[in-house]
């Protein structure tokens, strides 16, 4: 049985022929469905970059990008579309601040046809519930929410079209410390209730740690290390991995700090 | 890079404007009605004869010719000549720009003369009494035709007192100088209000910066403080507003000129306008254009002067 | 001071448009009539504001000038605002040779003073409602173009833009319902500063000949035709040219209040 999201031996490179990044190089990696995968590196790794290019925003040089077992192109269909969907980081733009929070969900819904029309502000509801956000907040402009609040109706927004992958990119990282651990309490709770396939963009370890079962090691653009999380964080084979989990602040006296 | 390197690579880049500007005048002239040929020939001249004006004036060609041949005759210092009074356009332009940027010019000196310290004063205490009178007399003033503040000046200053020509220049030099206040009265109150709006937002903005407030926990203050951080700070965006300001300025001498029956290229304009004289009124247009384009030109050159930055970027 | 801007600039527009709209009715003359042997009186109880040069009642003709310098003031903006706000939103959203040209364009138009232009278009055009309209149309256009261009470009780089990119949404939905409405309050802003421009600068065309031909009553060609006898009956001059100040100053401070309320 293929993986739900294969990537084979894809490139990404900005710039003209001599100034040209390469932001990804020569990346292949399978993503089984209902997983969560975590993919980790500093900043410039990659990391987004990559997933930027499953969902179509990007085009690569070289490689390709198999989902549900198709090809993908630059062009694609409103199914296709629906069925990957993404978070972003900074939760200051990531919602029309023209428009309340229901219109926004009622938008996806209605595009979509994911409900018949007389259903959209029922399930608009739904949603709502499902990212334990208050009723009354569906009135709402942007500009009224915290930025937690605000994820969460990103993530509400991704979820409305039923998609089988979600990409959260960096989705807490704008966030403070008590407010994520809330949002990855939902991501968590939101994949055992709706099985979708999770793939986690984050330069926090402790979060791929907490949420994911597979992690992925980026840096320069190329995957440096993956496997189980356990094991991966356990004993590092790559030094860079290695490198990474001891850069990682610990407070003294914590569980981390014992283990190693 | 080195001056006048800099100043000689603006100009050039300057050049393709120009060349668009004057193929933008004579394509618009184009469209207009009425035949310019028949015009100078007058309306019982007979066919043959209008056939042969049109032919001298280079009528029957197509645009890109007339466009070349133009091209040529301005680079030799001819603009044409009018239909009305057979003249060089070129010399009739010449005669009156020296009103007209008198005008201008005293106008947007005596604009800046009003506007630094009135900004500067509002923008030291903002929403305070001072900021409040000012920004209303600044609301004020974009409100206020400009033609009209021209004839009430008439009614209520010239009139009156008698010190000042109420219309054209007078004859000899001080009369010719008192001509030319309240045209430039006029001209300055017509773009003030704007320009008082942007210095004072500059300076509230600066006030805020950072390195002023370092300045300011560094022991400056007052006078010191103004001078040496934030008045040359805030010179390139005032420069900026006042090129603007100083286009319409120019367009403020028109209605002003027209007011007061000054001889600049402003009254010469609509004259020419509403004798349909074609030559005369391309000259002005490309006349007027090149000013704005000078006026830039210029504005860039102190802004590089000033401001570092602007030379390294260029 | 913000509270009563709002009113005060919405109320004194809201008055010249129920006279401009109440006018047929409320002006005590017919404007065009003359009646040479009454010309140039003061204010009398057949005439309040007195008469002009041919005897016309003034007061019916400020009355009656309202219905054109009102809406051709409106049109003189929305039409600019129209078309730069569509050439905005194209040249920001898809770049490219489009791109390209009009900024061009925009760069060539922006050089001229910009009332030249106009008085250049004019001409060629003809005097009248619709030549006026076309220049300030065609000179018009370049700031709405700038300014939308702008701000579409940095709602292009938004993550809502994105979000609907990412589900499918094509790009007339993108562009019509989630990057205009965020253009909107840079283009509202802009729009009331311009439209006192529009009614000055309208009147300041008829004062010079170029616009609104006697004897159709219009602020800025009554000035003029007012302006030889000023000396004898200054109000002929004086009153115009108020009712345009006042106008002016209704749409500043409408634009004012727009602008202090939105930062909020």
């Amino acid at each position: 049985m293929s993986a739900l999201l294969e990537i084979e031996n894809v490139t990404v490179s900005f710039g003209r022929r001599k100034h040209a990044i390469t932001a990804v190089d020569n990346v292949t990696l399978h993503v089984e469905k209902g997983s969560a995968t975590g993919i980790v590196g500093e900043s410039g790794s990659g990391k987004s970059t990559l997933m930027r290019t499953v969902l179509g925003l990007n085009r690569p040089q070289a490689g390709s990008v198999r989902f549900r077992g198709a090809e993908l192109g630059a062009r694609r269909d409103l199914a296709t579309r629906r069925a990957m969907q993404m978070v972003f980081q900074d939760p200051g733009t990531t919602l029309n601040p023209a428009r309340t929070v229901g219109s926004t969900l009622a938008e996806m819904l209605r595009v979509h046809r994911v409900v018949p029309a007389e259903r959209v502000d029922a399930r608009v509801g739904e949603l709502l519930d499902l990212v334990h956000l208050p009723a009354e907040i569906r009135e709402a402009r942007p500009h009224r929410l915290s930025g937690g609040q605000k994820q969460r109706v990103a993530i509400a927004r991704a979820l409305a079209l039923e998609p089988e992958l979600l990409i959260a990119d960096e989705a807490t990282s704008a966030l403070d410390v008590i407010v994520q651990a809330g949002v990855l309490d939902l991501l968590a709770e939101l994949r055992a209730s709706t099985g979708v396939t999770l793939i986690c963009i984050s330069h926090d370890l402790d979060l791929v740690r907490y949420l994911c079962d597979t992690a992925v090691v980026m840096r320069h653009g190329r995957i440096v290390e993956q496997g189980p999380v356990a094991e991966l964080f356990a004993a590092p084979s790559d030094p860079y991995t290695a490198e990474l989990i001891a850069a990682a602040p610990t407070l003294p006296g914590s569980t981390e700090e014992s283990v190693r | 890079m080195g001056r006048y390197a800099f100043v000689a690579r603006r100009a050039i880049s300057l050049i393709p404007l120009l060349l668009g500007i004057l193929f933008l005048v004579m394509l618009l002239l184009s469209l207009a009605p009425g035949d310019p040929a028949r015009m100078v020939a007058g309306p019982r001249a007979p066919e043959a004869e209008v056939a042969r004006i049109a032919h001298e004036l280079g009528l029957d060609q197509p645009i890109w010719e007339r466009y070349a041949h133009y091209v040529v005759q301005i680079l030799q210092g001819d603009f044409g000549t009018s239909f009305k009074t057979g003249q060089p356009v070129a010399d009739q332009i010449v005669a009156q720009l020296p009103v007209t940027l008198t005008v201008a010019i005293a106008g947007v000196l005596l604009a800046l003369l009003v506007t630094v310290p009135l900004a500067v004063l509002a923008a030291k205490r903002p929403d305070g009494p001072a900021d409040h009178v000012i920004r209303v007399l600044g609301t004020l003033g974009i409100g206020l035709p400009t033609f009209w503040v021209a004839i009430m000046a008439i009614r209520l200053i010239a009139l009156p007192t008698g010190w000042f020509p109420v219309a054209g220049v007078g004859d000899g030099p001080g009369q010719y100088a008192l001509a030319m206040v309240l045209p430039s009265v006029v001209v300055a109150i017509s773009i003030t209000a704007p320009m008082i709006r942007s210095l004072r937002a500059t300076m509230i903005d600066l006030h805020e910066a950072e390195f002023v407030v370092a300045a300011r926990t560094l022991g400056f203050s007052g006078l010191a403080l103004l001078r040496q951080f934030q008045l040359r700070n805030a010179v390139p965006p005032l420069i900026t507003v006042t090129a603007a300001q100083a286009g319409y300025a120019l367009f403020g001498t028109v209605v002003v000129e027209v007011a007061f029956g000054l001889p600049g290229m402003g009254q010469g304009l609509v004259v020419a306008a509403s004798t349909r004289d074609f030559p005369l009124v391309q000259g002005y247009a490309i006349v007027f254009a090149v000013l704005v384009v000078a006026l830039y030109l210029i504005a860039d050159v102190i802004n590089a002067a000033v401001d570092p930055r602007v030379r390294i970027s260029a | 001071m913000k509270g009563p801007k709002l009113w005060i600039g919405a109320g004194v527009v809201g008055l010249y448009v129920l006279a401009a709209i109440l006018a047929p009715w409320i002006a005590p003359h017919d404007p065009l009539a003359q009646d040479v042997v009454a010309a140039l009186q003061g204010p009398s109880a057949a005439h309040l504001l007195g008469t002009d040069e041919l005897g016309r009642d003034q007061l019916s003709r400020i009355l009656m000038a309202a219905r054109i310098d009102l809406p051709v003031a409106a049109l003189a903006t929305l039409l600019p605002c129209l078309l730069g706000t569509a050439l905005g939103v194209i040249c920001g959203y898809f770049g490219g040779w489009f791109d390209a040209i009009v900024m061009r364009i925009s760069d060539l138009l922006q050089a001229f003073p910009m009332y030249i232009l106009m008085i250049v278009l004019v001409f060629s055009l003809g005097p009248g409602v619709r030549s006026l309209l076309i220049s300030f149309t065609a000179v018009g256009w370049v700031v709405y173009a700038r300014l939308v261009r702008a701000e579409v470009l940095r709602i292009r780089q938004t993550e809502y833009v994105t979000a609907a990119i990412t589900a499918g949404f094509g790009a007339p939905r993108v562009i019509v319902r989630h990057v205009l409405p965020n253009t909107l309050r840079q283009t509202l802003i802009y729009l009331t500063s311009d439209l006192v421009f529009a009614v000055t600068a309208l009147a300041a065309f008829s004062f010079l000949g170029f616009g609104i031909q006697q004897p159709t009553p219009e602020w800025g060609s009554m000035i003029a035709a007012a302006q030889p006898y000023i000396t004898t009956q200054a109000l002929l001059t004086v009153v115009p040219g108020l009712v345009i100040t006042v106008l002016a100053l209704g749409f500043a401070l409408l634009g004012d209040a727009l602008q202090e309320r939105k930062r909020a």
